[in-house]
């Protein structure tokens, strides 16, 4: 249902539309060029130990391995993105409470909380991955190591919570205008 | 099916349309209508008041049980 027209709504609204379209270009341009650096280092750390290389001088089979472990990694803030742009556009129109907005809050939730857990597991992820092909041996031992993304969980289950909240609130709405 | 307003029937025997209905109980057509044809989710006592009091009838002759889990 459409609410009335709120300049303030309809100008945060097309803030956030450009502004997440814009975040949208900036990612997948940086993910489509970084593959095309001239030099393009991998460094990992772990206490005094640091172990460089170049992602071109990587074997083919691990250069795919790896780009399809970062683009992974980042697929689900592409995914958060989109449906961010879509809720700013949506709400641009003046279409707030619906039940597309409510599911994708819900799925902007569960992308963060997959950023979260993949961004976890990138770094041993690659760790364990360099280490399979040739890599210093104390790789071996990071590989269990992990940073837990505590802030993209806590943010996506938020979304989730939000949107679950609003669900509830369609089914009152929708309840009341069936109440004679 | 659970609740079965009988709305239609109690017009029928009253010989009334909904629109005279809608008139006589400040109840706009498309909420009787919704009413009448059981999309309603809830009905406030205040309608079900106005409607039986128009309708001279009890809210047992508008509204209806019937079990569909019962035994048989």
């Amino acid at each position: 249902m459409p609410v009335p027209f709120d300049r303030a709504l309809t100008g945060w609204s097309r803030l956030l539309w450009g502004l997440a379209l814009l975040t949208l270009a900036l990612n997948v341009a940086q993910l489509s060029l970084l593959w095309f650096e001239p030099v393009l280092p991998i460094t990992l750390t772990s206490g005094d130990e640091v172990w460089s290389t170049d992602f071109h001088d990587q074997p083919r089979h691990v250069q795919i391995a790896l780009i399809a472990l970062v683009t992974g990694s980042e697929l689900p803030w592409i995914f958060a993105v989109v449906q961010i742009a879509l809720l700013g556009r949506d709400y641009m129109r003046g279409t707030v409470f619906t039940e597309n907005n409510t599911r994708r809050f819900q799925k902007i939730g569960l992308a963060l909380i997959a950023l979260g857990v993949f961004g976890s597991l990138l770094h041993p992820a690659i760790a364990a991955l360099l280490f399979a092909f040739g890599g210093a041996p104390w790789m071996a031992d990071m590989a269990p190591l992990f940073t837990l993304e505590i802030d993209y969980l806590m943010a996506g289950l938020l979304f989730f919570v939000i949107g679950k909240i609003m669900q509830r609130g369609l089914e009152l709405q929708t309840s009341d205008q069936f109440t004679i | 099916m659970g609740i079965v307003v009988n709305l239609d029937v109690m017009l029928a025997r009253r010989k009334m349309r909904l629109n005279e209905l809608s008139e006589r109980v400040g109840i706009s057509l498309p909420n009787l209508s919704i009413l009448k044809t059981g999309k309603a989710r809830a009905i406030r006592f205040s309608t079900l008041e106005a409607i039986c009091r128009e309708l001279d009838c009890q809210p047992g002759d508008i509204l209806e049980f019937v079990d569909d889990h019962g035994a048989g």
